[in-house]
């Protein structure tokens, strides 16, 4: 059974929260986030396929949503190391295997979460199953605070729990 | 970490600069001391000795001192047999921080690198460190300098095929596949079974009875045990992955001492664990940025001429950062792992012992463009491979962001009745003899000779699943791999070929064969338990009979599903749940792109959640999601000039040795 669980809703932050995350962009995206709807974006949804020579290549439909307010529903990776950083994964995964460390299993399509309000950290963290994600979608390399390079970054707005919450 | 080259007296003077009052204690100590021996770790002085070299072979010395409180180090010197070694300063070392010692230790990890000794026979190693307040901290330990036969006209080219967690149980099973057996014998030889040499080998590694893939390719070219997840070096009380005190791998001894080239092929993602134990060394073989740096950078000292496999996300700049108008510059994502952590930046000391480049942390390098530059050509797929290969001096291949494809989804997409490899975005790889043939041929370039790694590296992946069909299809890839490699022997005679695992998988057991038709199974999956899967199913002894399986024009066999097929079982097994029928598809690999999108979100997770509907639950006897190695001596067949040395029980650094005797290393 899934558990429909409005984290944000219980931190009354739910009108903040997506302006700090508006004001956290280039301004060139913000008249499109202020306009749009959110958009469905799924991880199938991020490479063209085949891959390139040269590696994975964003779909026309990824790049069309920089800067937009974007829906996706994905996994948090687990770690029990560094976790200063959130990971949205298109399925569960468990980084850290201590026979290959760095060289984890994070799915090249993973997208590094950003929350504007730190205490829905532990909410998140809370969620045991697949997570519905909306925010606004950025792109490019980016040094994130777990020393990985993030591609693909979602501005968090608010979250749901699709799964049970809980450890 | 905190790292000066060795002067005594600027030790000395900094701690009287800081005013520390020494303390009355006890004695300083030395809690490692490196190379490893029984004689420092026990007393023990005898054989076997832990560590043994070619005579000319470069290896680190390094001790670990722990200090008294409040006391400083004044100096160290090494000893051989009693008399203190000379070395460059700048090839020393005292580190003080970044240990993984405990907190309040006080201690130094002092290094002389790249030292040798030409005199065969047993040496003492002796350290000895003096602190601040005098007091002289001294151990012991031994080494052997191996003195090589001179007999026989020597090889010029080295290959080892190496079946990644390749045991007997997995020869075997693919005989009976690609060849068959009627009342009792086999209807013909795997390529590796007409080898007239074999052996066994002790695969274990410096740490522990199962070794990991690591010191299992290490072993064999080292000469020594490195320790689990390592390579090319030996622990050390540091944290950092690329800084342990190094042994020289063969390809370096043989491409400084005779010149030869070094090529790797495997079908895994190339900073995988057996190919970087080849030709880089750390302690950390995650380090996938560091160690495909350390390919390009320090093939001065290995001659690497051939890369082969997957791993194209580590080769990948990691994108452009975002410019200071919002803009960026090239292509904004691709896939790439690259990133500081895993990347590599060596200190002053090794560099200047070893000539290797320093490194730099530099996620942003565009690695092929780089090996492009280097000359090497790259291929992205089979076409261009074989397009390529004919006008190339130098080959890198990378065929897959992260493993490639087995052999099972390969040939189904060739006879076109499969599309996992569309699945994965890589619908045109090289097969591994594909892959053998180009990689040989361009080594064959080289005058000086070569020496040649070619591994079949998902026997051991599929077994870690317990998905038999799929390594079986390894196994048949691989030996069609090894029948190249005697191919390319049989024209070049000064050629010795090795077949052989870095250790077991799984504990692979061929356990019988179905007494049911292949209908039958299909059958059982409707009702699933032991009595109907198991009991009803499982044949022994003569109830297993001769299982036929038809092999087609491309090498492989039409299908491994057949009435009365052949049955694995595993010694080594996580949970699984059993069908005894091929599987559709792969069990889910994340790091492959599109993982979780249609098809592959309908891809099992593991092999306890494969066929859970439809298969019979057999109760894992390890922890974990997967089958793990075992300790099993595994066989090592020899072909060739000097194959004959390779029989009888061996362990693996024996290897080491007796390819340096076949190549003439010693003359």
């Amino acid at each position: 059974m899934k558990h429909h669980l409005a984290i944000l809703d219980q931190m009354k932050v739910t009108r903040v929260l997506p302006l700090l995350a508006i004001l956290s962009l280039p301004l060139g995206a913000l008249a499109d986030v202020a306009d749009a709807a959110p958009a469905a974006l799924t991880f199938s949804e991020f490479f063209k396929r085949p891959v390139g020579p040269r590696g994975l290549e964003p779909t026309p439909r990824l790049m069309s949503l920089v800067g937009a307010s974007i829906t996706i529903d994905g996994f948090l990776a687990r770690t029990s190391e560094d976790q200063s950083s959130l990971i949205l994964s298109p399925v569960p995964v468990v980084l850290g295997d201590e026979d290959e460390s760095l060289a984890d299993d994070l799915p090249p399509s993973s997208v590094h979460l950003h929350l504007a309000q730190p205490a829905m950290r532990t909410a998140l963290q809370q969620c045991n199953g697949p997570l519905a994600v909306q925010g606004v979608l950025d792109i490019g390399r980016q040094h994130e605070a777990d020393d990985r390079i993030s591609f693909v970054r979602i501005h968090v707005h608010s979250a749901r729990c699709l799964g049970a919450a809980g450890t | 970490m905190f790292r000066h080259r060795l002067d005594g007296r600027a030790v000395t003077l900094f701690a009287l600069f800081t005013g520390i009052a020494m303390q009355a204690s006890a004695a300083p100590t030395v809690s490692r001391l490196t190379p490893p021996s029984e004689l420092f770790a026990s007393g023990n002085p005898n054989p076997p000795y832990i560590a043994r070299f070619l005579p000319g072979q470069r290896f680190d010395l390094q001790a670990t001192i722990r200090l008294d409180a409040g006391a400083t180090l004044q100096g160290f010197t090494f000893l051989i047999d009693g008399v203190a070694t000379r070395a460059n300063p700048a090839t020393r070392s005292v580190v003080t921080t970044g240990l993984t010692l405990p907190k309040d230790a006080n201690a130094a990890v002092v290094s002389q690198r790249a030292f040798s000794e030409s005199r065969p026979g047993v040496h003492r190693l002796t350290v000895r460190a003096t602190q601040s307040d005098g007091q002289v901290a001294e151990a012991s330990g031994n080494f052997e300098v191996v003195k090589l036969s001179a007999d026989g006209k020597p090889a010029k080219n080295i290959i080892i095929m190496l079946g990644d967690g390749m045991g007997a149980a997995h020869r075997t099973a693919a005989r009976i596949i690609g060849r068959g057996y009627a009342q009792g014998k086999a209807q013909g030889r795997l390529a590796m079974d007409t080898f007239p040499y074999t052996g066994m080998v002790m695969t274990s590694s410096l740490d522990g009875i199962v070794t990991d893939s690591s010191p299992g390719m290490s072993n064999y070219v080292t000469g020594n045990k490195a320790a689990n997840n390592q390579q090319g070096v030996w622990p050390d009380d540091t944290a950092d992955a690329f800084d342990n005190p190094r042994v020289e791998y063969l390809a370096e001894y043989l491409h400084r001492t005779q010149g030869k080239a070094l090529g790797i092929v495997t079908t895994a993602d190339v900073f995988d664990a057996t190919p970087a134990a080849m030709a880089v060394h750390t302690s950390n073989r995650g380090h996938g940025t560091g160690i495909v740096d350390q390919f390009l950078d320090d093939r001065g000292l290995t001659g690497l001429t051939v890369l082969m496999g997957g791993g194209r996300k580590w080769f990948l700049p990691n994108g452009d950062p975002l410019k200071a108008d919002g803009s960026r510059e090239g292509q904004p994502m691709n896939g790439s792992q690259r990133d500081q952590r895993s990347d590599y930046e060596l200190p002053a000391d090794v560099v200047a012992g070893w000539g290797a480049a320093k490194g730099q942390r530099d996620p942003g390098r565009d690695l092929i463009a780089d090996f492009e530059r280097g000359g090497f050509a790259y291929a992205a797929d089979k076409t261009s491979l074989l397009a390529k290969a004919p006008g190339a001096q130098k080959l890198l291949g990378l065929f897959a962001l992260s493993n490639m494809n087995v052999a099972f989804d390969k040939i189904g997409a060739r006879r076109k009745v499969s599309t996992i490899v569309d699945d994965y975005g890589f619908p045109d790889q090289p097969m591994l003899d594909e892959m053998a043939g180009v990689a040989l041929e361009t080594l064959a370039k080289d005058k000086h000779g070569f020496i040649a790694m070619i591994e079949g590296a998902s026997i051991d992946k599929q077994a870690h699943l317990m998905d038999t069909d799929r390594w079986l299809l390894e196994m048949i890839e691989f030996d069609r791999a090894v029948q190249v490699a005697r191919d390319f022997a049989d024209k070049h005679p000064d050629t010795i070929v090795l077949v052989t695992a870095d250790h077991e998988c799984s504990g692979a057991a061929i356990i019988g064969a179905s007494t049911k038709p292949v209908s039958a199974l299909w059958d059982a999956t409707a009702t699933p338990g032991v009595e109907k899967q198991r009991d009803a199913i499982v044949g022994t002894y003569q109830a297993s009979r001769f299982p036929k399986y038809k092999m087609l024009a491309d090498g492989y066999p039409q299908s491994t599903d057949v009435d009365y097929k052949m049955l694995v079982g595993y010694g080594a097994n996580a949970d699984r749940h059993e069908t005894w029928l091929s599987n559709v598809t792969p069990t889910r690999d994340s790091q492959q792109p599109f993982v979780g999108q249609a098809p592959q979100n309908t891809y099992p997770a593991d092999p306890a959640a494969r066929n859970k509907a439809t298969g019979f639950l057999v109760t894992g006897q390890v922890p974990g999601d997967q089958a793990v190695h075992t300790a099993t001596d595994v066989p090592l067949s020899a072909y060739g000039r000097g194959a004959a040395a390779f029989t009888g029980l061996m362990d693996n650094t024996d290897v080491f040795f007796k390819l340096a005797a076949a190549v003439g290393a010693h003359r």
